[in-house]
């Protein structure tokens, strides 16, 4: 995801020593990501060897560059300009890139999983130091800066599943964890590893909640009389998910290193089955994924972030993300203008899951050869982004039961679990909007999903 | 090294009052032996085409001609003694015809790429004056402007003449400052046994000139620069048609900086590996991981065929099987060992030789 900022230039005044004599603002940025000062010798290397290179070869040097910072990679164009005192930087066209790696959105689902849980925020660093400890109780903050084991104690039976996992940079969920603060508080954690863009960990993200005992029914004794199995619901239906998503994972990339014949070759119709069980496999996952949303927006204290989105943005980025799928079959998904906004509030990205879903959905049911359309639009107080696509169309009588849960409005392939449209109808309402249709047999559909204006 | 001799102007510079044909004359017997083991055992690596050969030669030889001129008219303006006329045209490249080994083997390097890049666009077919047909409808003001410079950027590249007809020196910043400085040493060859000027203000004299010719001098308005400019722009959105469209009509040079630009690469590094780099795989590796298509890729060795000898047929076939099967893995690696450091890279190798 690549977004040209509005900066039209950025300035830098090198001395001859190499030190910062005055910088924009992005500079500056770059310059404290790589721990200088403002006024110091600038350590932004790329900039730094430019500049070097300038004042050595004593000559006006023009170079694309790319830094990285905080997350997202910079490419900027760089014109350094010796002089005698120094070097003029002159940076044009920066570009800012989220640092994406393919599987990532599995990666951000799964730490919403473990932020499911009941409990409050927290996040570490690589260090398992505390940097976020979100929206809690004064009490129960961890200062950022603080050790993971000064607030649970890991040591012992209880914290070393939690221990274990950490070590493996593995999930956990709903582990009951002492508190290391106070004797005989228990807490129950969820935590799930983050990862940067060279699959290097940068920490943990999780939740966490206090056990109140006499509320708690896990940590009722059970009568003797009932100690046949018992399923709780709401934690099958978590413990579930983790217990699939990682087999499932396993069994999905073994299949395509098997069908993509990375290990060697392979009979051809071997290959094929291997591939058969991968997209089996994809299938199920997504299901996976539906269900433990499905679980996240039932709850009845689900809430979204409330922040500035472009749903423009979102419909090109969308159209990004699903423009090879689209092209497997001749579809063309026609995005709005790279200058056009239409800005919302709601939580970014919950806002671009419903419009992969509806694009997705849109994609999935055109004829091949056929056309998608993303359109930004306003009507109120309310800003729009419209799917329109030129599939079959549906039923005025239907309209309303495909936002049902697991509802498929009689298709048997096996594609789709049913959810899809219902959870992104339930989201685009938490989020204060909605989504509605306008559709006929044979005209196609028109999804509109609407959000409040920014 | 020679003694140092006395200079009529009083003060002493080693060799540089030596005549110029007694020293430099003819190539060193190494260069010479070694040139000539390539030619009848050329084993693996490129095998330079004659094309690639005589348009190199024409780059080399239109570049020193040009910044002779250009150093030699400075010359006359800071010398009442007009020295600059006494230079027969083309006398640089005389001299570096008989002594190559001045040019660094990167400088050297530079030139076979962008002679090889004029040749492959060349045979695509001639630059039209909309420049890129691939790229014909494209309605932002910045872009289309882009497009005509990179157009009449390359263009320049594929004027055919004699050798010493100079030819606009649009090289990288590195580059440019090696040729003018050799083109204002061997220019000092020449003038200082004529003893017109004193030996000191000559050399002054030129120093000044260089600098003032490298003080305005600007890599943005060569081809390279204007092709990473240019795919800056236009990478994200293009279509894979467009793409192929671009391989088609021989725009490989904006190929390469597309490629550059998805792979975190410089476009210089992305054109000298696709030339130079002894594994063809390379081009491969570069496809695969910018996105690009197979068609991609075979038209551009099909077009690489005018420039290297070693991409007959069966290589052009070899390397569609590659595509099909390289890793992601292989891919990557290959890919990644283009961003090793020019310095270390040029270690390594010497150190593998």
């Amino acid at each position: 995801m690549t977004r040209a900022t509005s900066l039209q230039e950025v300035h830098a005044r090198i001395d001859a020593h190499g030190r910062i004599v005055s910088a924009d603002e992005p500079v500056l940025r770059l310059q404290r990501a790589a721990g200088g000062e403002e006024d110091g010798p600038l350590l932004v290397p790329q900039l730094a060897a430019i500049s070097r290179l300038a004042r050595r070869l004593n000559l006006l040097v023009s170079r694309s560059v790319v830094a990285a910072c905080e997350g997202t990679t910079i490419s900027m164009w760089v014109r350094a300009r010796p002089d005698a005192e120094g070097v003029d930087l002159l940076i044009s066209d920066w570009r800012e890139s989220i640092v994406q790696v393919p599987g990532q959105a599995g990666v951000l689902r799964g730490a919403d999983v473990a932020s499911a849980a009941e409990g409050w925020f927290w996040q570490t660093n690589a260090r398992m130091c505390f940097v976020d400890s979100g929206d809690i109780q004064a009490e129960e903050r961890p200062e950022a800066g603080s050790a993971f084991t000064s607030i649970f104690r890991l040591e012992g039976e209880q914290g070393s599943t939690v221990l274990a996992s950490i070590a493996q940079r593995r999930s956990f969920f709903d582990e009951q964890v002492e508190s290391a603060r106070v004797e005989g508080r228990i807490y129950r954690v969820s935590g799930h590893p983050l990862f940067d863009g060279a699959q290097e960990f940068t920490g943990y993200r999780g939740k966490a909640a206090l056990i109140e005992p006499e509320a708690d029914p896990d940590m009722r004794q059970v009568p003797d009389d009932l100690a046949e199995p018992r399923i709780v619901l709401p934690d099958f239906g978590k413990r579930l998910d983790l217990a699939l998503r990682q087999p499932l994972g396993r069994i999905i990339a073994n299949a395509e290193t098997i069908s993509g014949q990375l290990e060697g070759p392979l009979r051809l119709d071997y290959a094929g089955y291997a591939a058969d069980i991968a997209d089996a496999g994809r299938h199920l996952m997504e299901l996976v994924d539906d269900l433990a949303d499905l679980q996240a927006i039932d709850r009845p204290n689900f809430e979204v972030a409330r922040e500035e989105i472009d749903l423009a943005d979102i419909a090109r980025r969308t159209a990004g993300l699903l423009g090879l799928r689209a092209m497997d079959r001749n579809i063309r998904i026609d995005a709005p203008p790279a200058d056009e906004k239409m800005l919302a509030t709601g939580e970014f990205r919950r806002a671009l899951q419903i419009a992969v879903n509806l694009v997705g959905n849109a994609v999935r049911y055109s004829p091949a050869n056929s056309m998608v359309w993303l359109r930004v639009d306003d009507e109120g107080d309310m800003a729009q982004l419209i799917v329109a696509d030129q599939g079959s169309g549906i039923a005025s009588g239907d309209q309303e039961r495909i936002f049902e849960k697991f509802e498929r409005l009689g298709r048997q392939d096996s594609v789709g679990s049913g959810l899809g449209l219902y959870i992104s109808r339930r989201l685009a309402r938490a989020m204060g909007g909605d989504i509605r249709l306008d559709s006929a047999p044979g005209q196609g559909a028109r999804f509109i999903l609407s959000l409040p204006k920014a | 090294m020679s003694a140092p001799t006395s200079h009529p102007s009083g003060m002493s510079h080693p060799s540089l009052s030596q005549p110029a044909s007694v020293s430099i004359a003819a190539p060193a017997p190494s260069l010479r032996h070694q040139a000539e083991l390539a030619r009848f055992f050329p084993g693996r690596g490129p095998h330079w085409s004659d094309a690639a050969v005589m348009r190199t030669r024409r780059h080399i030889g239109g570049c020193i001609s040009a910044l002779e001129m250009a150093l030699c008219v400075g010359l006359d303006q800071y010398l009442p003694e007009k020295t600059g006329n006494l230079v027969s045209p083309g006398h640089c490249w005389r001299m570096i015809d008989a002594a190559p080994h001045l040019l660094s083997a990167e400088l050297f390097a530079h030139f076979r790429m962008r002679a090889a890049f004029s040749l492959m666009t060349n045979v695509a077919g001639p630059l039209t004056d909309t420049g890129m047909p691939a790229l014909a409808g494209e309605e932002d003001e910045d872009v289309r402007s882009a497009i005509i410079g990179l157009s009449l950027a390359q263009a320049r590249w594929s004027e055919v003449g004699a050798e010493d007809q100079p030819m606009r020196v649009d090289l990288p910043a590195e580059h440019m400052e090696e040729l003018s400085w050799t083109v204002g040493g061997l220019l000092a060859r020449m003038l200082l046994p004529m003893e017109i000027v004193p030996g000191m203000r000559l050399i002054g004299a030129i120093d000044d000139v260089v600098q003032q010719q490298l003080s305005t001098y600007d890599e943005q308005t060569g081809p390279i620069a204007r092709a990473s400019l240019l795919a800056r722009s236009v990478h994200a959105q293009i279509t894979m048609d467009r793409l192929e469209d671009l391989a088609r009509s021989g725009q490989f040079l904006l190929l390469a900086g597309i490629i550059a630009e998805r792979t975190g690469l410089d476009t210089g590094v992305v054109a000298q590996a696709v030339v130079e780099h002894d594994d063809p795989a390379i081009l491969v590796a570069l496809c695969r991981v910018a996105g690009l298509s197979l068609q991609i890729c075979g038209l551009t060795a099909l077009a690489l065929r005018s420039v290297r000898g070693d991409y007959d047929d069966g290589q052009i076939a070899v390397l569609a099987d590659r595509f099909e099967t390289m890793p992601h893995e292989e891919a990557d690696a290959f890919v990644s060992s283009l961003a090793v450091s020019a310095s270390l890279s040029s270690m390594l190798a010497r150190l593998a030789s």
